[in-house]
């Protein structure tokens, strides 16, 4: 598979958005590739830009979103963003499917639920509607809804939220699609729930050979599941990996907190969680120097001045956008400085407490 | 699982104790839908209590029904010595000014038409106990205490700000009437990780300083842990296990607190993913299994599980578990 060209090219892709407030650069200049059949996880906080990132891969972006020349999204030898609409109608669904984060609102509340499931089966297969009807409840027994037959005949409010979501995955897998978009698909529900949604899209993939994104803002849902995660941050990804490298070498700092701020189980409790202070940037100003540098405990004057490109570190694949890294012996010294002064490079006040 | 249990109760000690809670709700045509089926539990003062469990298990209609948002259908609601559930409709107001809530959708539970200034000053300017500038003074307290700078945002509306932010509105508004008592029904659940640690930080720091007495619900466990002196499991409106935290996640003893935390996403690759998997979907509430209302999905489940309802009991000190079956948990010498 290595010598094959990747399903999914992503190469320096911006996505910009004119606003009344000016232009918000949304997505500005990420590059990843996906191989056949692989799963990479995109981490990052509300805003970084990570829904956007796939709404571009898939082109469905709002109208006033500009999408700068030199940005490409190469899917299968084809660039995603020439499609004309007749075209995309075809290509959504057959090659690229979405998975949504509310399961209520991306259904139809007006419509069976078999009806929903047969409409792409019917459009972009031409079957007929027995056909299509045999079709959906074979999906709807592949993505383990008990008693499809009688959920076919019911209606979105009918079905819980696990079972909501199950019915998008059957949607989305109605037309064999190569590549499956799961934005926060587990987000708005139950820790229980989630792992069982979690294992299904697994399984699923493994038996389809499906290439998936996983979008998430908790690096826990990805971690067992995604074979490479890319953390975003403002737009930018700044560190991409493995995923056993990148939790045994996290080497941007934003990794580093986001990892830190996750309640443990293993903890005991009222241990307090390292939160990050701060919020991150307004996008629609022209930043200058590392996005996350406000909010990073290791800033020095170069963070503030200087822009960090993504670069290769020693380990194959690993790359990532930080002057100090974490673990290296700048990064330490760099703490030290700023712990002696109480104060980092960019004003964060290290000695007090993280609220703000 | 059981409800009729009252072994863990602690008796005259607690701040608040509620007792055999019921509350059923009409769902046409002589239905009834039984979302919480007699639970007990106390919580001391300055302890907070997690309620854990998944949607539709009861913990937040527990959460209303302590304020009596409705009243319960049977059962009692003791805070400071006062049964709430027979108060007269005015000393029922008063009594709820010292507990308060705090809700999951932080955007949706403030009006976004008025200033925050106004949104956390509402409870004062109701009570009139203030004068004008006593009462904005109070708001900027609290204000400045959950971290927002009072002259930034003061006149600002709710659609300005993050949801974090706005969480941190709705706890300010929570605190400005000096509550006893402050009931978070998934106060995190709709924010970032990052987010949420800054709320959970956050939320232990305003108890601390303001004595608060915290009921904290939620549906994952991670985050209970990380808030809770004692934690409530419950599933389809009974209590299946009552422990402190660390207790709980050393020895969970109810199958059901086992499959909650074997769902935990565990942020570290090397971990791997749990085959352990909760089978199909919770039962209707409008007609709940017979015995153990586990029963239906749990790994060990026998005949005695349907025929007769497993009751708490104390399987080691100060763990409670209303199981026929429960796990091993190493009994200590005074362990019952």
């Amino acid at each position: 598979m290595a010598t094959e060209r990747p399903l999914l090219e992503v190469e320096n892709l911006r996505t910009y958005f004119d606003t009344p407030r000016g232009i918000l650069k949304a997505v500005d200049g990420v590059s990843f590739t996906l191989d056949k059949g692989e799963t990479i996880g995109i981490v990052g906080e509300s805003g970084s830009g990570k829904s956007v990132l796939v709404r571009s891969i898939m082109n469905i972006l709002t109208s006033n979103a500009i999408i700068p020349d030199g940005s490409d999204v190469i899917f299968d030898g084809k660039d995603t963003r020439n499609l004309s609409r007749s075209e995309a109608k075809h290509f959504w669904g057959t090659q690229m499917a979405m998975i949504f984060q509310d399961p209520m609102t991306s259904l139809n509340p007006v419509k069976k639920v078999g009806v929903q499931i047969t409409e792409s089966i019917r459009y972009h297969l031409g079957a007929s509607k027995q056909e299509a009807m045999q079709r959906a409840l074979e999906l709807m027994v592949q993505v383990g809804i008990p008693e499809p037959r009688k959920r076919l005949k019911e209606y979105p409010h009918q079905l819980s939220g696990g079972m909501r979501q199950r019915v998008t995955i059957a949607i989305a897998l109605a037309c064999n699609p190569k590549l499956l978009i799961a934005d926060e698909p587990t987000t708005a529900l139950d820790v229980t729930v989630q792992k069982q949604i979690l294992d299904l899209l697994a399984s699923l993939q493994e038996e389809l050979g499906m290439a998936m994104i996983l979008i998430t803002h908790d690096l826990g849902v990805v971690a067992g599941r995604a074979r490479r995660i890319g953390v975003m941050y403002a737009g930018k990804m700044v560190e991409t990996a493995d995923t056993t490298t990148l939790f045994h070498h996290m080497n941007h700092p934003y990794t580093e907190a986001l990892f830190k701020s996750i309640p443990r189980v293993e903890h005991t409790s009222h241990t307090r969680l390292d939160a990050i202070s701060g919020r991150p940037p307004d996008m629609v100003l022209d930043l200058v120097g590392c996005r996350f540098a406000p909010r990073c405990r290791y800033a020095q004057e170069q963070c503030i001045t200087t822009e960090p490109d993504l670069f290769e570190t020693g380990q194959s694949g690993h790359r990532q956008a930080c002057f100090y890294p974490v673990g290296s012996t700048e990064n330490a010294e760099a703490l030290a400085a700023n712990q002696a002064t109480g104060i980092t490079a960019a004003g964060l006040d290290l000695t007090a407490a993280a609220v703000s | 699982m059981a409800g009729t249990g009252k072994a863990h109760m602690r008796g005259e000690e607690a701040l608040i104790s509620v007792e055999d809670l019921v509350m059923e709700f009409p769902a046409g045509r002589r239905a009834v839908v039984h979302a919480v089926s007699g639970i007990s539990f106390d919580i001391l003062e300055g302890e907070t209590l997690g309620l854990v469990g998944e949607s539709g298990c009861g913990k937040s209609t527990t959460g209303r029904a302590m304020m009596q948002l409705p009243s319960p259908t049977a059962g009692s609601v003791r805070f400071d010595g006062v049964e709430m559930t027979q108060l007269p409709k005015e000393d029922l107001r008063r009594t709820r000014t010292r507990m308060q809530m705090i809700f999951q959708d932080p955007i949706s539970s403030l009006n976004p038409r008025r200033k925050v200034k106004d949104i956390v000053a509402e409870g004062l300017s109701i009570w009139h106990n203030d004068t004008g500038e006593q009462s904005a003074q109070k708001v900027n307290e609290v204000l400045d205490a959950v971290g927002l700078d009072p002259e930034v945002v003061s006149d600002r509306r709710p659609h300005q700000f993050s949801g974090g932010q706005c969480q941190r509105i709705c706890i300010a508004r929570a605190l400005v009437l000096d509550p006893k008592v402050i009931i978070c029904d998934e106060p995190v659940s709709a924010l970032d990780v990052s987010v949420q640690a800054q709320i959970l930080n956050l939320l232990e720091e305003m108890k601390e300083r303001y004595g608060l007495t915290l009921v904290f619900i939620a549906h994952d466990l991670a985050v209970v842990k990380n808030v809770s002196d004692r934690v409530v499991v419950m599933y389809l409106g009974k209590v299946c296990e009552v422990a402190g935290p660390d207790a709980l996640y050393a020895h969970p003893a109810h199958p059901y607190t086992d499959v909650l935390l074997a769902s935990i996403p565990e942020p570290d690759p090397d971990h791997p993913v749990s085959d352990r998997q909760i089978e199909g979907e919770l039962p209707s509430p409008i007609n709940p299994p017979s015995g153990c209302r586990f029963r239906t999905r749990c790994e060990k489940v026998q005949d005695l599980c349907s025929e007769e309802e497993p009751v708490l009991r104390e399987i080691s000190p100060d763990h409670y578990v209303a199981c026929h079956f429960p796990n091993e948990v190493p009994v200590s010498v005074n362990g019952s």
